[in-house]
C-alpha cells in the first residue's frame, strides 16, 4: 500500500502544469542535444544548472532529469544514423548502423524509442519496489568483486562484439592502456603524457568515441562513395507484429540488466548496454543475426541504457553517492537548494523524490510522442547530399570534442583516434571493446590497487570470496573453451 | 602479409610502446603497487595476445588489405587547420578552413558549396556566441 500511496503523491506532484512543462522542456532539449555528435547531458546540464537556481527544487530536478534521459535517446539517433556515438550508445553503432545501411533507419529509430519507453517503465517499477534492497546490493560489491565484474565484462564483450577473444581482448588492453594516460590519481605521477599538459587529465572518452567511430566512418564512406540513403526504399517506421514480438523480450531483458547495472557506481548505462547485448547474443531466439543489423541489437541496448539512467538515481537519493558525472551534477542542484541527499532524504522530501519518479514515467510518454514525428525529421537529414552533410558532421564532431573538456587540443586527440579507427576498420577490428577498456580501465586499476593494498599483495581473495570466485570461474571457462578451439583449429590447419 | 599477422604486429607495437615507457615509472610490488604496475601487466597481456594472433596468422590465407590513406589524411589536416585557425584567429576562420580543406575529400570540389556551408555554420556559431553559451571555443 505504501508504494501506491507514494506513487499517488508522486503523480500529484508531477502532474501540475508547471512540472509537466518543465518535464517536456527537459525531454526536448535533451533529445536535441543528444542528437548532436559528441554533445551529451553533462554539457547541457552544466549549462542549465545556474538557470535552475530560481526555480522550485522539484521542477528543476524534473527538468534536469528530462534532459538526462532525453539525451540518452538522442544519442541513439546519432549512433544509428551517423555511427557517431556518445558513451551510452556505443553498442547502437553495431546493429543500428547496419540497419541504417540496409535502409531500415526508421525502424531502428522507432525500435530505440519504444525500447527506451519499456526500459524506463521497468526501471520505475524497480525503483518503487526495490530501492532499499538495491541500495544494499551495491554494498555487497567491494574492490574484489568490482575487479572480477569488470574482467568478466571485458571477456564477455570481447567475445560477443568481435566473435574472436584474441582480437577483442587485444582491443580491451589497448583501451585500458590508453586509459592509463594522464596523472596517476594515487601518486600524482604523470604517465605517458609526453610532456603535454592537456594529457594530464587523460584521454577523453568523447574524443576517442568520435574519432574511432565518426571520423573513420566518414573516411570510409568517402572512399567507398557509399550512398547511405534511407529514402531509396519506402520509409518503414512502425514494426510489423512479428518484429514487435522480437523487440519485447529483448527490451525486457535489457531493462532488467540495465536496472541492475544502473545502481553500480562507475559505469551505469555504459556497462549496462554491453551487458544487455551479451544477454541478447546468448539468449535471443535470433542470436545469429545479432551483429548483422538485428532489431534485438538495438532494443536490448536502448532499454538497458534508459533503465540504467533511471536506476542510477537510487544511490544518490538513498545513499547520497553520485554514481557518475551526470548524477554528480544533480547532487550539485540539490546542494544549491540546501538539500543533502542521503538515507533520510526520501523521508524528509517525499514529494520531490516520488514526484521525480512519477515525472520519469510522464517523461517516457513525452519522449515517445516527441520521437515518432521526430524520426521523419532525422531521416530528412539524409536528403542532404553527402558532400554537404559530412563537413557539417565534421564540424559538430570538433564541437563535441571541444565541449567534452573545454580544450581545443582534444580535437587533435580525436584526429589521432580517427586515424586509428580507420586502421581498425581496414583490419576488421571492432572499436567497442577499446572504448569499454578506456571507460573501465581506470576504475579497474583503482580497485585492483586498493585490493592489493588490503590483501598485502595476495591474490587469494579473488577465489575465496564467493561472488568473485563465481565470476572468476566463468572467465576461466570462457578462456579454456577459446584456447581449446584455438589449438584445435591451429593443429588441424597445420 | 595477411590480416591476422598485421593485427598481431599492431598489438605488439602498441604493447612495446607502453611496455618500454613504463620503465620510466616506479612499478613497485603487488603489496605496494606503483604507478607502473598496472600498465606493465596490461602491456604484457597485450603483447601475448599479439604473439598469439601472429601465430594464428600462419594458418590463414593472405588477403589483400585495402588501405586508402588519402581521405583520412585530408580529414586530419582539416581538423588541424580548424584548431590552429580557431586558436590564433577566430572560430569563423576555423570553420572556413575546416570546410574548404575537408571538401577536397569529395569527388567534385565546389567553391560555391564550400562558401554556402561555411556561411550557414558561421551564422549558427555567431548566434550561439550572441547568447553567450559556453559551447564554443
Amino acid at each position: 500500500m505504501d508504494i501506491i500511496n507514494n506513487l499517488m503523491l508522486g503523480f500529484d506532484t508531477a502532474l501540475t502544469l508547471q512540472n509537466l512543462m518543465y518535464c517536456a522542456i527537459g525531454c526536448l532539449i535533451g533529445t536535441l542535444i543528444g542528437v548532436l555528435p559528441g554533445l551529451g547531458p553533462i554539457a547541457t546540464i552544466s549549462l542549465l544548472l545556474p538557470l535552475t537556481y530560481h526555480m522550485p527544487i522539484t521542477s528543476s530536478i524534473i527538468m534536469l532529469a528530462g534532459i538526462y534521459y532525453g539525451a540518452q535517446y538522442g544519442d541513439n539517433v546519432s549512433a544509428i544514423t551517423m555511427k557517431i556515438p556518445h558513451a551510452s550508445s556505443i553498442i547502437a553503432c553495431i546493429d543500428g548502423y547496419k540497419m541504417h545501411q540496409k535502409g531500415k533507419t526508421g525502424l531502428a529509430l522507432f525500435t530505440a524509442g519504444i525500447s527506451c519507453f519499456i526500459g524506463g517503465t521497468v526501471a520505475i517499477i524497480f525503483i518503487c519496489a526495490f530501492t532499499p534492497l538495491l541500495s544494499k546490493m551495491a554494498f555487497l560489491f567491494g574492490p574484489t568483486e568490482y575487479c572480477m565484474l569488470m574482467l568478466l565484462g571485458f571477456v564477455c564483450v570481447s567475445l560477443i562484439t568481435t566473435g574472436n577473444l584474441l582480437y577483442g581482448m587485444g582491443m580491451v588492453c589497448i583501451g585500458v592502456l590508453v586509459g592509463t594516460v594522464g596523472m596517476d590519481i594515487n601518486t600524482g605521477v604523470p604517465r605517458y603524457t609526453m610532456g603535454l599538459s592537456n594529457l594530464m587529465d587523460g584521454v577523453g572518452i568523447i574524443s576517442v568515441a568520435v574519432g574511432c567511430f565518426g571520423l573513420s566512418e566518414i573516411a570510409n564512406n568517402l572512399n567507398n562513395k557509399n550512398k547511405n540513403n534511407p529514402f531509396g526504399i519506402k520509409i518503414k517506421l512502425v514494426p510489423t507484429w512479428e518484429e514487435f514480438k522480437r523487440i519485447i523480450p529483448s527490451a525486457l531483458r535489457g531493462s532488467i540488466v540495465g536496472s541492475f547495472f544502473g545502481i553500480l557506481p562507475g559505469g551505469g548505462p555504459i556497462i549496462a548496454q554491453y551487458g544487455a547485448y551479451a544477454m541478447d547474443k546468448k539468449f535471443s531466439k535470433y542470436k545469429d543475426e545479432i551483429g548483422k543489423g538485428a532489431i534485438e541489437g538495438i532494443a536490448g541496448q536502448a532499454a538497458a541504457d534508459e533503465s540504467a539512467s533511471r536506476t542510477s538515481f537510487i544511490p544518490l537519493m538513498s545513499l547520497g553517492i553520485p554514481e557518475n558525472a551526470v548524477i554528480a551534477l544533480f547532487l550539485g542542484a540539490l546542494a544549491m537548494k540546501g538539500i543533502t541527499p542521503g538515507p533520510q532524504m526520501i523521508d524528509k522530501h517525499p514529494a520531490m523524490f516520488w514526484g521525480l519518479i512519477a515525472s520519469m514515467w510522464i517523461g517516457n510518454i513525452f519522449l515517445l510522442i516527441l520521437n515518432v514525428p521526430l524520426v521523419k525529421i532525422w531521416l530528412s537529414l539524409f536528403k542532404i547530399p553527402y558532400e554537404v552533410l559530412f563537413p557539417c558532421v565534421l564540424f559538430f564532431c570538433c564541437l563535441g570534442s571541444y565541449v567534452g573538456s573545454n580544450n581545443l587540443n582534444d580535437i587533435y586527440v580525436t584526429g589521432i583516434f580517427g586515424l586509428l579507427g580507420y586502421i581498425f576498420l581496414v583490419l576488421g577490428l571492432e572499436a567497442a571493446p577499446l572504448l569499454l577498456g578506456l571507460i573501465l580501465g581506470p576504475l579497474l586499476e583503482e580497485y585492483f590497487r586498493r585490493q592489493m593494498l588490503i590483501s598485502g599483495g595476495h591474490f587469494t581473495t579473488f577465489y575465496t570470496n564467493p561472488i568473485s570466485a563465481f565470476m572468476l570461474g566463468i572467465i576461466l571457462l570462457i578462456f579454456s573453451v577459446s584456447l581449446y578451439k584455438f589449438l584445435k583449429n591451429f593443429y588441424s590447419k597445420s | 602479409m595477411n590480416k591476422e599477422k598485421c593485427i598481431g604486429i599492431f598489438f605488439v607495437i602498441i604493447a612495446l610502446f607502453f611496455g618500454i615507457n613504463v620503465l620510466n615509472y616506479n612499478v613497485g610490488t603487488f603489496a605496494n603497487p606503483g604507478p607502473g604496475l598496472f600498465p606493465l601487466i596490461s602491456s604484457i597481456l597485450l603483447f601475448s595476445f599479439g604473439i598469439f594472433t601472429i601465430i594464428n596468422g600462419f594458418s590463414k590465407k593472405n588477403i589483400e588489405i585495402d588501405f586508402k590513406i588519402k581521405n583520412i589524411l585530408i580529414i586530419l589536416f582539416s581538423l588541424m587547420s580548424f584548431v590552429l585557425a580557431t586558436k590564433y584567429i577566430h572560430l569563423v576562420f576555423g570553420i572556413i578552413f575546416l570546410i574548404s580543406i575537408s571538401s577536397f575529400a569529395t569527388k567534385n570540389y565546389s567553391i560555391v558549396r564550400v562558401i554556402k556551408i561555411s556561411a550557414v555554420l558561421s551564422a549558427i556559431v555567431l548566434i550561439v556566441k550572441f547568447f553567450n553559451l559556453n559551447l564554443l571555443p
